[in-house]
């Protein structure tokens, strides 16, 4: 029991362990992994000593330097406010518009000038005593004045009567020419209906090959009637046709050929009946040869028979094996070859005297086995099987020709003398009736050579009538071709022209009709003008004379006046100067009536707007003011009391960001307190020389001085929250199991910037350790990191 | 009456000897029980109780909130904060946990097979001068480590094994701790036993290893521990002869314990006796026996 919970025990305390060594060698593994991926890296620098050019920026706004105030010099309302503050404006550009006003003071100048020019006139009429000569004078400029008019109305007429008749004479002559090209258009629409070619060179051309298609077709009609006549003439001329000569050459040929055969016929039995007497002695004598043959051969194998009995006896006697095999034989033969080499050899060491070799020779021989007889008994064996063979194949040679002639013999017969003349004779007669259709055969063969000639003739003529008709139908279909296309273009020829013809008709009747128009309007104007400017003018003349006439018998008569008249004409003076003067007056109220709008008279900005509209503008008052812009630009940037100590007057200022900062000149012109921040900082004045407008903002740096300090850092390892700036320290801690790095907040002032490094002043709590400039991840005062490995 | 009082007496001897002891025993636990359980503290209020302890003259003009060190075994608030920053974020311990292994497992391995050979040949071998050679090999057990230290270090320089762990290695494979316990163990075993094995033709080889060596399971199980226990928290050597940091073992570090993370060396040490204690557990009683039999003492 006890063994056993201790046997348990120390399982347990086995497995615990092994457990506990793969735990830490897993997270031996994965550990630095772990830890890696958690921590946020940073990278940094010693903070030290280090020089920073330092300038001061700053962003402002430009500023024109002379100002404008828009004034009214009367009593207006205000219709509308275009502008407002800040707006750029430009001269001639509306700033405001006014209301509408009636300005008595002009309207009560201009009636009494009216009034006292109406007195002046009646007190001219009223003085007048020659009320006769004075009507009579007014008859005359009325008279005149109607004349003039009558003349400009009649040059009006006399103008307007010659474009009209210009226009008439122009409508006339397109009338004329339209007439003409349509009478034109008509006959040539006549010629082509009649089928003419006109001026058509297609259509002459077309004419002209239909022409040449005609003739053409007559000449080969011609020809196919002349062809015509002579196959008549030929077909009329044959006396046996073709077809009668060749059946009659048939006829005669075949009773010839029959006639011809039954000879050979009989011919060959007349030869046979010869033949058959003189082949029958051959046939005997080849039977008796034959018979013979027969018997020697069977002699001859029984010969053989024998031999080849004894020989076989002889072998098997020889020989215990199978007689009759080949490979024995073979071997035999082959062995029976190595013991005649072995006894040449045996014989060679005898000659040779060695009895090594001799000895050997003959242990060699005496190995083997001596075949010599039972190789001749074989070979004797096989020679008389041979015999026999060849024996027993002679003797079936013989009786197949032994049977062969004993046939032919049997089967042969012989003729008599009798039969021989008989068919002699009846040969002759044959040889005969052969002849004599021979000779028909000829006649009937001329007879068929004639009547093969005359139907050639007749082939040729009918080929010749077939080609001219050939020929006929060709021109025939030529000139209906030909006839088709020159119907076409006579039929498109005639459309084109008839169009034409519709178009000028079209402008014939529209001009015709503006012809009509403009010659009514000619009539009706000549009848206006019933006199020429010349004659009015002549009547003109001669009232003008009468008007001198006139007005110099009334001024003699007023000369003859007495002192009252002298005294109206005093008073006539003083009024007219009278009238002068207030002419003038109204002529000054008049310009001094101001327009309904309020122009700039200068380039800038609004600076401020005093009025709005509806509202009532007293003369004096002050509408607007405005920057005029270059006048020159100043620009003001805030800067703290510590950066206006590295800021003097005349220093030279830079702008960035600008793309013409170039051609730009910027300098300080004074420093001077901010009223908004009294101790806390100041207005650094620039006035700025170059292309710039009134408004814009610049971004500006002033100075460059490079100044020393204890601590330098970057840029980017200083940080801000609401506490102020800071920067991150990585503080190095030291365990048992190595530095570890905790992130240190670090207040800081900053005493100087430029564009890469800040000098700071870190107070007590820095003690130049590794200042934080960057991190892969956000980190804070307290966060462990880890330091980027180099 | 005299019986009584006997077995009064008998009882207060029995309590004070009980009270003792449990003191005594209060005081040996004490020390792990606080590493246990201060492991399970925050860092701030390990701080807030111990940093007064470590404050040294870098602290800035710091104060500690505890000006005195105060003892707590029982944490405001457990947490393994410091367990997950050990094992999951400081690979650096791992890693010189393995190293710990790579070197003590190597010693003790090879010393208990040296010390196997070397101590039958002392139990066995009879001649002449055995016992002189047995005291000289002995003497130096009683020698402080910082005696050999110099020329351990020399021979190691010599060989070129020194900045090697084969430095450390070689010297603790012939301690001569283990020949001397495992040498009275086999002292012990009956001559008997070794003579019938020879009659039945076993050799040398085949007695050490098949009577011997079985026989002296339970010391070498005790040597086992006992050097395991030794090189598990040996410092010194480490020291003097590697000074590549990354080959030190767990133990230089926990040596220098500092105002960095006591919080995580409490951790570092619960981790680093857990080895050992299994390894006690283990072979506890085999342990016992194995004192006791080197003692000459019998069961």
């Amino acid at each position: 029991m006890e063994n056993e919970a201790k046997i348990k025990n120390r399982g347990w305390i086995k497995n615990a362990a092994i457990i506990f060594l793969t735990v830490m060698l897993v997270l031996t593994f994965f550990s630095n992994t772990i830890l890696n991926w958690s921590l946020p890296e940073v990278s940094g620098q010693y903070a030290g000593y280090g020089q920073i050019k330092t300038s001061v920026t700053g962003t402002g706004t430009v500023k024109a330097n002379m100002n404008y105030n828009v004034v009214l010099e009367e009593t207006r309302k205000i219709e509308s406010v275009l502008v407002k503050a800040g707006d750029i404006i430009v001269p001639g550009q509306t700033l405001f518009t006014l209301e509408d006003y009636e300005n008595t003071e002009l309207d009560q100048a201009e009636q009494s000038l009216e009034e006292m020019e109406f007195n002046y006139q009646m007190k001219i009429l009223g003085k007048t005593d020659d009320t006769e000569t004075q009507s009579n004078l007014e008859e005359l400029y009325e008279t005149l004045k109607e004349l003039k008019e009558d003349r400009v109305e009649a040059v009006k007429n006399t103008d307007l009567v010659k474009g009209s008749e210009e226009l008439v004479k122009i409508y006339q002559n397109e009338r004329d020419k339209y007439t003409q090209s349509v009478s034109e258009l008509e006959q040539q629409v006549s010629e082509l209906t009649n089928g003419e070619a006109a001026d058509s060179a297609e259509l002459a051309a077309k004419l002209e090959e239909l022409e040449v298609a005609k003739k053409n077709l007559e000449a080969a009609e011609e020809i196919l009637a002349e062809k015509n006549d002579i196959y008549e003439e030929i077909s009329g001329s044959i006396d046996l046709s073709y077809s009668a000569a060749l059946s009659a050459y048939e006829s005669a040929k075949k009773a010839y050929d029959d006639a011809y055969t039954e000879l050979e016929y009989m011919q060959e039995d007349y030869d046979a009946l010869v033949n058959s007497s003189e082949s029958y002695e051959k046939l005997l004598k080849k039977y008796q040869d034959a018979e013979k043959e027969l018997e020697e051969s069977k002699s001859m194998l029984e010969a053989a028979q024998s031999e080849y009995e004894s020989a076989k006896t002889a072998a098997q006697n020889a020989y215990s094996g199978n007689i009759d095999s080949d490979s024995e034989y073979n071997k035999l033969v082959e062995d029976q070859k190595i013991y005649d080499a072995a006894l040449k050899e045996y014989n060679e060491a005898l000659a040779s005297g060695d009895p090594d070799r001799i000895q050997s020779a003959k242990d060699a021989l005496d190995a083997l086995t001596d075949y010599s007889k039972e190789i001749s008994a074989l070979n004797a064996y096989r020679n008389a099987k041979s015999a026999k063979e060849e024996a027993s194949d002679a003797v079936d040679i013989a009786q197949a020709e032994f049977d062969e002639a004993k046939n032919n013999l049997e089967n042969a017969s012989s003729a008599t003398d009798s039969e021989i003349t008989t068919a002699k004779r009846n040969l002759d007669r044959q040889k005969q009736t052969v002849s004599e259709y021979s000779k028909a055969l000829a006649k009937a063969r001329a007879e068929l050579n004639q009547a093969t000639t005359d139907d050639n003739r007749l082939k040729e003529a009918k080929d010749a009538v077939t080609a001219a008709e050939q020929s006929v139908k060709a021109y025939k279909k030529e000139s209906e071709t030909i006839q088709k296309e020159l119907d076409s273009l006579l039929s498109d020829e005639t459309k084109r022209v008839n169009a034409l013809l519709k178009e000028e008709n079209e402008k014939l009747k529209a001009v015709t009709l503006k012809y009509d128009e403009e010659n009514k309007k000619l009539t009706e104007l000549q009848s206006k003008v019933t006199e020429t400017p010349d004659q009015i003018d002549e009547q003109i003349k001669t009232t003008e004379k009468q008007i001198e006439t006139a007005e110099k018998e009334a001024i003699k008569q007023e000369e003859q006046g007495n002192k009252e008249d002298m005294i109206f004409n005093l008073e006539l003076e003083r009024d007219l100067a009278a009238i002068e003067k207030q002419r003038e007056k109204v002529e000054k109220l008049r310009e001094k009536t101001y327009d309904m709008e309020v122009v700039s008279k200068f380039d800038g900005t609004i600076a401020a707007v005093n009025v709005y509209s509806g509202s009532t503008v007293n003369a004096g008052d002050i509408l607007a003011e405005i920057e005029i812009a270059g006048k020159g630009y100043t620009l003001e940037i805030p800067v703290t009391t510590e950066q206006s100590r590295a800021i003097a007057v005349g220093d030279r200022v830079t702008v960035d960001g600008y793309w013409w900062a170039n051609e730009l000149k910027l300098t300080v012109s004074a420093i001077k307190p901010d009223t908004s921040k009294p101790n806390e900082g100041k207005i650094v004045e620039i006035d700025i020389d170059g292309e710039v407008t009134n408004g814009q903002t610049l971004n500006v740096s002033i100075g460059e001085r490079q100044s020393s300090y204890n601590l330098v850092v970057p840029n980017s390892a200083i940080r801000e929250d609401a506490d102020g700036k800071y920067i991150l320290i990585a503080s190095a801690k030291s365990t048992p199991l190595g530095s570890r790095y905790i992130a240190k907040r670090i207040p800081v002032t900053v005493l100087a910037k430029d564009n890469i490094n800040s000098a700071v002043d870190a107070g007590s709590d820095y003690g130049y350790e590794y200042v934080i400039s960057s991190s892969t991840a956000p980190i804070e005062d307290g966060s462990q990191v880890r330091l980027v490995k180099s | 009456m005299k019986k009584i009082l006997l077995s009064v007496r008998k009882k207060a001897a029995i309590a004070v000897t009980f009270i003792l002891v449990f003191a005594f025993s209060l005081l040996f636990l004490f020390p792990t029980v606080f590493t246990i359980t201060n492991s399970f503290m925050s860092e701030s209020e390990i701080s807030a109780n111990y940093g007064a302890v470590f404050a040294t003259g870098d602290a800035g003009g710091k104060t500690y909130i505890s000006e005195k060190v105060n003892l707590k075994l029982i944490p405001d608030m457990v947490t393994f904060q410091q367990y997950y920053t050990v094992l999951f974020k400081s690979p650096d311990y791992l890693l010189k946990f393995w190293n710990a292994v790579i070197l003590v497992v190597p010693i003790v391995v090879f010393q208990v097979i040296v010390a196997c050979l070397a101590s039958y040949g002392f139990a066995r071998y009879r001649g002449k001068g055995r016992e002189f050679l047995f005291f000289a090999y002995i003497v130096l057990m009683f020698m402080p480590y910082q005696v050999t230290l110099v020329p351990n270090y020399l021979v190691s320089d010599f060989l070129g094994i020194l900045e090697t762990r084969w430095a450390v290695i070689l010297p603790g494979i012939f301690s001569p701790f283990a020949v001397f316990l495992l040498t009275k163990s086999m002292r012990r075993i009956p001559e008997s036993i070794i003579e019938a094995a020879r009659l039945d033709g076993a050799g040398e080889w085949q007695i050490c290893t098949k009577i011997c060596i079985p026989s002296c399971r339970s010391s070498l199980f005790s040597v086992v521990i006992l050097i395991f226990i030794d090189y598990w928290n040996m410092v010194e050597q480490f020291l003097v002869l590697l000074t590549d940091r990354e080959k030190m073992p767990l133990s230089v570090f926990l040596s220098e314990i500092n105002t960095g993370e006591i919080s995580l060396a409490f951790c570092v040490a619960v981790i680093y006796m857990i080895p050992t204690l299994l390894l006690f557990l283990y072979g506890e009683e085999y342990l016992v026996e194995g004192i006791s039999s080197s003692g000459g003492l019998k069961d």
